[in-house]
């Protein structure tokens, strides 16, 4: 796998192919950019082929060197299996989709469970790391939050249920706007410098 | 035609192209204090001088996504972080959960490597694919953040709740983390020891020293942001008015 992206052949690869999306963005040039978005989807599908074969090599070598053997064989093992039987009776099969159904979604499910504890230890450990006035403001506002959008102990008070709901709902959209405003303004940036050429994050 | 898109992109290239010609004839402007950027610094050289590892979490978006940003600004830190950490016992390494991701990461860890002289030492495995789904990836990057030979986990992409597993996991090391995702950002505002918040993420070439553009871009980020605050503000008090006046 070895991939040599060099200047400036990499450079003008991406710097052209970003021009042409933007202007055909600009000027409402649909064809072309579903044409641009094809080939990149190409690609894309073609890397992900890779990181896969990827992600095997480093189970591999995690097997070659000790390190969690019995995790990685686990994981080399379902990958061959799930990819064959993928290949062969096609994504839409029956044992693709139960192989999904019981194996994926519940191992997901128990990851977004694990995940509930750690936020919930998370916002203890904020206290605990930095606890200062905005911290505790945060931890406030989660605990309203929360307050707001269950019922109480199996009753609906509407002033909590609705008037804290409106109230944290106004303040969490006038502060989601700020910082989205912000993030909008980055990515538009970033956009502008690697169109530019001033920002390669490969080897150009 | 979205004229108006090109007029403001093309204001934006201007200014942009501004400041990089007026830093050039005077001292570099002065950033905001950003304790993250200051402790990212410190932690990267410090791994090479102990020789433990800096994990680099790249998160699990496809750069044809419209989370493509956040992950460049990743791809372009682990970059800086290699030209930094290369020449360490440990070379950094970076998870991503996408194939575009991975491929771009080997490229800049690679180049890295070249620009020191050092190819010989690269490995594609330094950029790691750890799942394809935003939790199998965090559920892969878990087990290299809580490594004990792993010191720093900067976490810089489009993470969204899952990102708790991997500050969680990161309990020896420090974590700095930042997303453009609102629940990643307050999920890393909780667990993360430095996160960065909003736009923080995007300034991270500046205050890594990755090159004079980025800079003059963090001006211009502050110059438009003004702009939209001003603009902002003046309708909702036109509007006010108008409203008691008229």
């Amino acid at each position: 796998m070895k991939f040599n992206l060099k200047f400036p052949l990499s450079t003008i690869i991406a710097i052209l192919a970003g021009v042409i999306l933007l202007l055909a963005m600009v000027f409402n040039l649909s064809g072309i950019r579903s044409f641009m978005l094809n080939w990149a989807m190409v690609v894309a599908a073609a890397a992900l082929l890779l990181g896969v074969a990827n992600l095997g090599l480093v189970h591999v070598d995690k097997v070659r060197k000790g390190e969690n053997r019995l995790y990685s064989i686990a994981l080399i093992v379902s990958l061959v299996l799930t990819f064959s039987v993928t290949l062969w009776y096609g994504p839409s099969h029956q044992l693709p989709q139960w192989i999904f159904e019981n194996v994926q979604l519940p191992v997901e499910a128990s990851l977004a469970a694990v995940m509930t504890i750690s936020l919930a230890l998370a916002l203890i450990r904020l206290l605990k790391r930095r606890p200062d006035f905005i911290s505790i403001l945060f931890v406030t506002f989660a605990v309203l939050a929360l307050i707001s959008s269950v019922p109480l102990f199996g009753m609906n008070i509407r002033l909590l249920s609705e008037g804290l709901r409106d109230f944290i709902q106004l303040l969490a959209s006038a502060g989601a706007r700020g910082i989205l405003i912000g993030v909008a303004i980055g990515s538009v940036a970033t956009g502008l410098r690697i169109l530019m050429g001033a920002d390669r994050p490969y080897s150009g | 035609m979205n004229s108006w898109l090109l007029i403001a992109l093309a204001y934006f290239v201007l200014f942009m192209l501004l400041f990089l010609t007026l830093n050039k004839r005077r001292s570099a402007p002065i950033l905001r204090h950003i304790p993250a950027f200051e402790h990212m610094q410190q932690v990267v050289e410090g791994a090479v001088e102990d020789g433990t590892i800096v994990h680099v979490a790249l998160g699990s978006r496809e750069i044809t996504s419209p989370q493509a940003a956040a992950a460049m600004v990743g791809l372009s830190l682990l970059q800086r972080v290699n030209q930094i950490a290369a020449a360490g016992d440990h070379a950094p390494l970076a998870t991503a959960g996408s194939g575009t991701l991975v491929l771009l990461a080997q490229d800049s860890i690679r180049s890295a490597y070249r620009a020191l002289g050092q190819s010989a030492r690269y490995s594609n495995l330094f950029a790691q694919a750890t799942g394809f789904s935003p939790y199998a990836y965090a559920a892969g990057a878990m087990a290299l953040a809580s490594d004990e030979n792993t010191s720093a986990n900067l976490l810089a992409g489009s993470f969204g709740a899952e990102a708790v597993l991997i500050s969680t996991a990161a309990e020896k090391g420090l974590t700095i983390g930042g997303s453009d995702n609102l629940t990643g950002q307050a999920v890393l505002f909780a667990d993360a020891e430095e996160p960065l918040i909003g736009e923080e993420l995007y300034a991270a070439g500046a205050y890594m020293q990755a090159g004079p553009m980025h800079t003059a871009s963090l001006q211009t980020q502050d110059v438009v942001r003004w702009a939209l605050v001003l603009l902002i503000t003046g309708s909702a008090i036109w509007g006010l008015v108008s409203e008691l006046l008229l």
